[in-house]
């Protein structure tokens, strides 16, 4: 065997398999929300840490581009740490950074960045279950018959007995959402906070569902809405203070209007910090170049 | 009195089937097996008529067709030769045989409605009472919530179910209840056809007389269109304006009620209702 | 800020890294594992790797197990990965088991076959007994055991090629349905087409030789237990080296392009009754993957039945359920979603914690929606 370090092609993946992507991608594009089942090859990491959104972006990548990846908002994390290693390893040229504005293809796991993205962004998801009927239907054939007719009244009686058992809607992330007035898509595992932001947006946003095999998108400015009871408003996560009503600022930023992630202290208590990490430190530059200026 | 449907023709076959299959079976030979093939003719040929807010009552022994018949006119099941046109409403005549699944879903959600013999086939255990009224709701479009429990407390009301036990799951109700929350569902969305499959078989005979009284008052302040099938001659007696009495896939007589049960033709009706004497 | 969130992804990635590096190089007085040594004295080890890999490189599985420590699962899937970089220069013919060179074939059907039954070497009939002699073994051991085996009495009878199929026999006597001309057929390549459920017989194949063996075994075992009923006979349980064509570049030609070790197992089941009237025949169950893993072989066997099964009258337990063994056989997709598991959930974890924040001050308020 020839133990010279084998030179692995730009985006790891071959060239027939990102053809099939592409293909498949053009076909979710076209019919919104609809899961596109492809072949989904096996990357050099787990099922399950990203290998779906990994495949869209290898397939999308080009020497152009400036590649972000975030998890739980942040560059920082290991799991982003590592999927941006790969794709500087195996994607000669192509650049890639922290800042949400300079990114051309961004790849997340369970956030929308806070800063709203533009028509020439591409925001690629990580998808651990596709189907958002899951929770009612196991048997994907049944699934599949059930999305063809729009027929979701099994998850709008989740929502009912949710109501009748507990006051409140517990469906917490991974939200139904209706794209486009037909297919109901699991947004993969958002906040309800981001799932609003789905709504007409001027960017692609592309879903990779890598264990499972689907892909599905939700083109720009296209309708998402949660699904929901008429007179049941949905709620995103609340980040006021149960006695003063006050929001919740980020510690670090002093930011009232971004996501917030919850930090327990060892007094019991917690203090908040945006999830958003790069928004967190636009914010903050922002605001000592105010105070340099003063 | 006009049509509500138009049965004509209704033939369901298991099995490959044959040329030969209608002609070797039915009531003359006495079986609904195809001595060429082997197929089963579960019904053939079946053709009647349902006028609006009528009670028809179809009556034979187990695996009569009667059943069959039933399952394909809610469209659970695909009937070889035959139509079916349920009229009413503002749009034409609608031929239940030729929708696609999509279709008569749409047709079943918003106007037909079911009450199984068994509850587990129209309720679902893992979801409340008022959640299985809800889902047929939520099914014909309505999505209000406050809307959605009132409707489903009212039907509970007029079901004689107690409005207390609407959020319990339906298991822990009693086999007279669990037929009760059936019709309840089944009745949500106003169906201008109704279809009942032994709805009284198996229960006490004093909560049977309550289901029946439930039905025909149902019929009188609603006027909804029913079948009712059955093997039992009381329910159709109590029920029934007209009957149709089935035997080996084929109707075999068919009439006024009374007439059907005081004078029956076909000697396999006079052997029915000799034997209930 | 004591409070901020662990920083510093890309050390710390780096630090587990060479951690890993460490425990396995730690003892610094042994000589580093020889691939060689994997692929001889490991050799169930490698068989396991290869057919989870489904990817036959003795030497990458090789490298595969000493680079994953022994994880069969991990070095599964360097075999896995690399192989999605690979190029696809050209396909094979469909290949028959009956052009296997034996090295071992069983049949539990009959006590007599044609060619004859080759016990082979088999784990099956060592007692689970401890040699503690292989405590101390060297070299003139290994040697020792070559010269007595090749002086073995009758090592120079000639055995032939190749050997007839069991199921050849029942199959002249009308008692198996006809074969299917799997030549005909182009398989479905689960490597390059979306599975879309229900799939053909080809598509369950190839995930099942794929499968991870505890999980193939576990379900196998499940319908074996009682959760079913295809009560097996192996007609047939082959394992041996099966020569590989592929078509000559220029005269297109089927050239022999080397062999694969592989195990393969038949089995017979109750018959079926015909709809249309036919005398009944037998039903059959195919298993077959690389490298020899019997359980595993035996296991896909009964699985291919069990599902066809409930293809044909619905699934009545989880075995005859398509959809639940092809999807949850795979060792590398099971594997990796349940690890993934220990990723940071900050948010979803948040998202749920203000549910059920929320839920609580509606039912403290007794809110009446």
């Amino acid at each position: 065997m020839n133990t010279a370090k084998r030179k692995i092609p730009f985006g790891f993946i071959d060239d027939q398999a990102k053809r099939e992507i592409r293909r498949s991608i053009l076909k979710a594009i076209a019919i919104p929300g609809y899961q596109t089942p492809y072949s989904s090859r096996e990357m050099p990491m787990a099922r399950g840490f990203g290998t779906g959104g990994l495949q869209l972006t290898l397939s999308l990548v080009g020497r152009q581009d400036v590649v972000k990846v975030i998890d739980q908002g942040s560059d920082d994390s290991v799991n982003a740490v590592n999927i941006r290693q790969f794709v500087q390893d195996v994607c000669e040229g192509v650049q890639t950074t922290l800042r949400t504005q300079e990114a051309s293809l961004i790849q997340t796991r369970h956030r929308i960045p806070e800063v709203p993205l533009r028509e020439d962004q591409v925001l690629v998801f990580q998808v651990p279950y596709p189907d958002s009927l899951v929770i009612v239907e196991s048997n994907e054939a049944t699934r599949k018959c059930m999305h063809g007719e729009g027929d979701y009244s099994r998850l709008l009686v989740k929502l009912y007995e949710d109501m009748v058992h507990f006051k409140k809607i517990t469906l917490s992330h991974r939200y139904p959402t209706q794209i486009h007035t037909h297919y109901v898509i699991d947004p993969s595992p958002i906040p309800r906070y981001d799932v609003p932001r789905l709504h007409q947006a001027p960017n692609l946003f592309l879903f990779g569902a890598g264990r499972e095999k689907k892909i599905y998108a939700v083109p720009p400015y296209t309708e998402a809405r949660p699904l929901v009871l008429d007179d049941i408003p949905f709620e995103v996560e609340d980040f006021t203070h149960p006695e003063t009503g006050d929001r919740y600022c980020c510690e670090v930023c002093g930011s009232d209007r971004s996501f917030l992630e919850e930090f327990k202290q060892a007094d019991g208590g917690s203090v908040w910090q945006c999830s958003d990490t790069d928004f967190c430190a636009s914010m903050l530059e922002a605001a000592e170049a105010a105070e340099g200026v003063i | 009195m006009k049509p509500i449907l138009d049965v004509k023709g209704l033939t369901r076959i298991h099995g490959k089937s044959c040329d030969g299959c209608l002609a070797a079976t039915g009531p003359k030979v006495g079986g609904n097996q195809c001595p060429h093939c082997g197929s089963i003719v579960a019904c053939a040929d079946v053709s009647f008529q349902l006028m609006e807010g009528e009670i028809l009552g179809i009556i034979g022994e187990s695996g009569s067709g009667k059943s069959t018949v039933i399952r394909l006119l809610y469209m659970l099941d695909q009937a070889l030769a035959g139509g079916a046109l349920l009229h009413g409403g503002e749009e034409s005549a609608i031929d239940l045989m030729a929708l696609n699944r999509a279709q008569a879903r749409q047709l079943r959600d918003r106007h037909m409605g079911i009450v199984h013999q068994n509850p587990r086939l129209g309720l679902n255990y893992q979801i409340s009472a008022g959640g299985n009224i809800a889902e047929r709701l939520l099914m014909s479009g309505n999505r209000r919530y406050h809307d959605i429990r009132r409707i489903a407390s009212e039907l509970l009301v007029r079901t004689e179910v107690p409005v207390s036990r609407m959020d319990d799951f339906p298991g822990t109700f009693s086999g007279g209840m669990q037929q009760r929350v059936q019709i309840a569902k089944a009745l949500s969305t106003r169906p201008r056809l109704l279809l009942l499959d032994e709805v009284t078989t198996g229960l006490d005979l004093s909560v049977q007389a309550r289901i029946l009284d439930l039905i025909l008052e149902l019929q009188r302040e609603l006027g909804i269109s029913m079948i009712v099938v059955t093997h039992d001659l009381g329910v159709i007696r109590l029920l029934a304006s007209r009957t149709l009495v089935m035997k080996t896939g084929r109707i075999v007589e068919s009439g006024l009620t009374d007439q059907v049960l005081q004078d029956p033709q076909h000697a396999y009706t006079q052997q029915l209702v000799a034997s209930a004497l | 800020m004591s409070y901020v969130a662990a920083k510093g992804g890309r050390k710390a990635i780096q630090a587990a890294n060479e951690a890993m590096e460490y425990l396995r190089t730690r003892n610094t007085d042994q000589s580093a594992l020889l691939l060689e040594t994997i692929k001889t004295q490991l050799h169930g080890l490698l068989s396991r790797v290869l057919s989870e890999g489904g990817l036959y490189s003795e030497e990458l599985a090789a490298l595969a197990i000493k680079q994953a420590a022994g994880d069969t699962l991990e070095a599964a899937y360097y075999l896995r990965a690399h192989r999605s970089a690979c190029p696809r220069l050209g396909e094979t013919p469909v290949h028959c088991g009956s052009e296997m060179r034996v090295i071992r074939r069983v049949s539990a059907a009959f006590k007599d076959i044609p060619g004859g039954q080759i016990l082979g070497p088999t784990p099956d009939y060592l007692q689970r007994l401890f040699r503690f002699e292989l405590l101390k073994e060297d070299q003139q051991a290994f040697s020792e055991v070559t010269q007595r085996w090749f002086a073995t009495p009758g090592m120079d009878t000639e055995i032939p090629d190749t050997f007839p199929k069991v199921l050849d026999a029942l199959r002249a006597e009308g008692l198996l349905p006809p074969a299917e001309d799997a030549a005909e057929k182009r398989p479905f390549d689960i490597t390059r087409e979306p599975l879309v459920f229900p799939l053909p017989r080809s598509a369950g194949l190839s995930i099942m030789a794929r499968g991870e063996t505890g999980s193939v075994l576990a379900m196998g075992y499940s319908n074996m237990r009682g959760y079913g009923d295809v009560h097996p006979t192996v007609a047939e349980l082959r394992v041996g080296y099966l020569p590989i064509t592929v078509p000559h570049s220029v005269t297109g030609e089927p050239v022999e392009a080397g062999e694969i070790l592989m195990t393969e197992c038949e089995v017979v089941a109750m018959f079926e009754a015909d709809e249309e009237g036919a005398p009944p025949v037998f039903t059959l169950g195919y298993g077959a993957c690389f490298g020899r893993n019997e359980a595993k072989a035996v296991c896909m066997a009964v699985l291919d039945r069990s599902m066809d099964i409930g293809r044909k009258q619905g699934p009545s337990n989880p075995s005859e359920d398509e959809e639940f063994v092809l999807l949850h056989v795979d060792g590398i997709e099971s594997m990796g979603f349940a690890t993934h598991y220990k990723m940071p959930h900050y948010i979803t974890f948040e998202s749920d914690l203000d549910r059920i924040r929320q839920a609580r001050n509606a039912a403290g308020k007794g809110e009446d929606a």
